[in-house]
């Protein structure tokens, strides 16, 4: 009896009753179909100019159609904010691609045809340096357009020390062979999540990736036997890693996706993508997105008097950059 | 007793803290005005409001006012747009298009954008570059010329026999002798088997060992060089390579990928392949035979150097890939040569051809 009783009290303390939440997605496939040949048109007929709009107008809808508490995200980026971004990534491009003519010629000039492949070689290499600060600024940028209850959210990394985690992580990913890639990641994470605040208040992340490196291994291993499958499993893993040390506040979050549930998601994916030549790939984004909210738990009680606003500013030169490296900076935590 | 004024739920929020207040919306004349529980009422002029969302179908009106804090205001009611929009018609409230109306306004930008497109391809981007082709100097040529040709034969795969490079020369120079060529025509001898010729802009020629080995008398190959040497005074080369250009960083631009801006710039030297369309061959087919004749060349070499391009096409080289229709040409040729008999002097009396067609070591090859 008295067992029993002391059971439910450890029961009782260690599993405090948390309020369970989803976020919800109420966007369609048809509507950001019609949004997306929209932008294609406008873009084609303006000769490129109008993709900067239609890429602010797609963003203010997604984010529109996303709730969480009652209450929708809202976007507040503009076209024109994102033009001058492109223009600007424009004119580093040119820059860039001059450097790299002029020194591919002097090189091949003075040593030879050889020195040409080396040439090309440290202008990737330059380019590639680039990764880090596009990282950095395409997040502030992103953050700074995004509300909710109307608090702004912000990213206040900076490019130097996420530089030298980025190197780190580069070298220890280099030296294991691609094992250590959760390390990378997960270092990258934990600074652009910490760094990350909605208010006043900064998000956390504690994982550190290091057991994920052993769940990748067995990945690898085991890929061979189960036809790359494996990998399927090890990215939800990954996946609900990431969720378990993420924390904002009380927040909690968790995913109850499993390795089936997103082989199936993805095999019905692919036959709506390539059974329609690619036309249902809107469908299939929607179709995703709601598959992975469904999936996602939220729990803990927010004190949302408590949490301030503290916007900071930011240009969307960092957008440009960040889409050069096809990063989509998005809330994805 | 008077009916109430219709009034919509809401959410207000103050723009320093997150946490939202329950308020009643009513519509005035002059502006909004939010019942909040417990505090005194708000009022949002509608001059001062600024919509940031609720223009699509299904979307929450989300109203903003003033500067740092931002109040915001949301109303998830479907049918609030449309009574702001009656309240205040000059306010600038937007409801987009709904329904059938924004269904027929998509597939007729569709539709107008593909026939715009389609127009574009056939007519305007091909007069642009035939104009800009015209137009490019001749020092731009030269030079794109040179790269074009240096990306085709490398330095390490050219033969530089004095006297075979010399005799092919010699042929040139007869072609375009009195001529006032604006082009210096360079030609380079390329250590390859395949039965082919090039163009590249500039007067950048390139002549094959498979293509000269054929050659039984100076008059084949001149045939051949008057027909590239049409090509480079056409400017076909130049304007194939600006309508490649110019299509290929169309779609950089359109797809918006900034990341094939740096492909666009490096571009230039990967334009190896120097295909005509049918049109430029027949050009080049019927100036060069022009060319041959008034340079008092026998056009029966000619003739015979397009029978054994024939004759190879068969086998399936590179040459005919890009030169269809090769009957039609010969045939063509054949009435361009005029009628057989005449008697024309040697164009290289003093030539072993024999020894330029195979090199100085041809028993050992």
């Amino acid at each position: 009896m008295t067992i029993t009783l002391d059971k439910q009290a450890i029961v009782a303390r260690a599993a405090p009753k948390l309020t369970v939440r989803k976020s919800r997605f109420y966007g369609t496939g048809g509507a950001l179909f019609g949004i997306q040949i929209v932008n294609f048109c406008l873009t084609v007929l303006t000769l490129g100019i109008y993709s900067a709009w239609g890429k602010a107008k797609l963003r203010r809808w997604l984010y529109a159609q996303i709730e969480f508490m009652g209450q929708r995200f809202a976007y507040h980026g503009t076209g024109k904010e994102i033009f001058i971004g492109h223009l600007k990534l424009l004119a580093v491009g040119i820059v860039i691609g001059l450097i790299a003519v002029a020194t591919t010629f002097a090189a091949r000039a003075a040593f030879g045809p050889g020195a040409q492949a080396v040439s090309t070689l440290v202008i990737y290499l330059l380019i590639y340096a680039l990764l880090p600060f596009a990282m950095v600024a395409g997040r502030r940028y992103a953050m700074s357009r995004i509300s909710w209850q109307g608090i702004h959210f912000s990213f206040r990394g900076q490019t130097k020390p996420f530089a030298w985690i980025f190197l780190k992580g580069l070298l220890v990913t280099v030296f294991t062979l691609g094992i250590g890639t959760p390390y990378l990641l997960a270092t990258m994470r934990r600074y652009m999540v910490s760094n990350t605040y909605f208010g006043d208040q900064a998000f956390s992340y504690t994982g550190d990736g290091k057991v994920l490196c052993e769940e990748l291994l067995l990945a690898v291993l085991l890929a061979p036997f189960t036809f790359g499958l494996s990998f399927v499993w090890y990215s939800v893993t990954a996946y609900r890693y990431d969720l378990l040390h993420t924390r904002f506040g009380p927040l909690r979050f968790k995913t109850t996706m499993t390795g089936r549930t997103l082989l199936w998601q993805g095999f019905v994916n692919m036959l709506m993508f390539y059974g329609t030549l690619g036309l249902a790939t809107p469908w299939v984004m929607i179709r995703y997105i709601n598959f992975t909210l469904a999936h996602t738990k939220i729990g803990g009680d927010l004190d949302l008097q408590a949490i301030l606003q503290a916007a900071k500013s930011a240009t969307a030169t960092g957008d440009a950059l960040a889409d050069m490296f096809g990063l989509d900076a998005d809330l994805a935590l | 007793m008077t009916a109430p004024l219709p009034r919509w739920r809401g959410s207000w929020f103050d723009g320093k803290q997150a946490g939202a207040i329950a308020v009643w919306v009513t519509l005035g004349p002059e502006g909004l005005q939010l019942q909040r529980p417990g505090q005194p009422p708000l009022a949002w002029p509608y001059a001062g409001i600024t919509q940031t969302q609720g223009a699509n179908a299904g979307e929450h009106v989300r109203l903003e006012r003033g500067d740092a804090p931002v109040e915001v205001l949301v109303v998830a009611d479907p049918g609030f747009i449309e009574a702001l929009r009656a309240a205040a018609p000059d306010a600038g409230f937007a409801a987009g298009l709904r329904g059938r109306h924004y269904a027929a306004w998509v597939a007729g930008l569709a539709v107008g954008t593909a026939a715009l497109g389609m127009a574009w391809f056939m007519v305007g981007l091909p007069w642009l570059t035939d104009y800009a082709a015209r137009h490019v100097p001749l020092a731009a040529e030269e030079s794109l010329g040179k790269l074009v040709q240096e990306q085709i034969v490398p330095e390490d795969q050219r033969l530089s026999d004095a006297y075979r490079l010399k005799a092919i020369d010699s042929v040139v120079q007869r072609l375009i002798q009195g001529r006032g060529a604006p082009y210096t025509f360079r030609v380079v001898l390329s250590d390859d088997d395949a039965v082919n010729a090039f163009a590249a802009p500039g007067g950048y020629l390139v002549v094959n060992r498979g293509l000269l080995q054929k050659t039984a008398r100076a008059e084949e190959l001149a045939g051949v060089l008057a027909h590239e040497v049409q090509h480079v005074l056409h400017r076909h080369a130049t304007r194939n390579i600006l309508r490649q250009l110019s299509t290929q960083a169309l779609f950089a631009v359109i797809t918006g990928d900034a990341g094939t801006m740096g492909q666009v710039a490096s571009m230039a030297g990967q334009l190896g392949a120097l295909s005509f369309q049918r049109a430029d061959e027949a050009e080049a087919d019927r100036d060069g035979m022009a060319m041959v004749r008034q340079a008092g060349i026998d056009p029966a070499g000619t003739v015979r150097m397009f029978e054994i391009l024939q004759a190879e096409g068969q086998d399936g080289p590179t040459f005919l890939a890009t030169h269809p229709a090769m009957d039609d040409r010969l045939a063509t040729l054949r009435k361009l040569a005029g009628p057989p008999g005449k008697r024309h002097p040697a164009l290289l009396p003093d030539v072993d051809w024999h020894r330029v067609a195979h090199g100085p070591h041809q028993e050992a090859k």
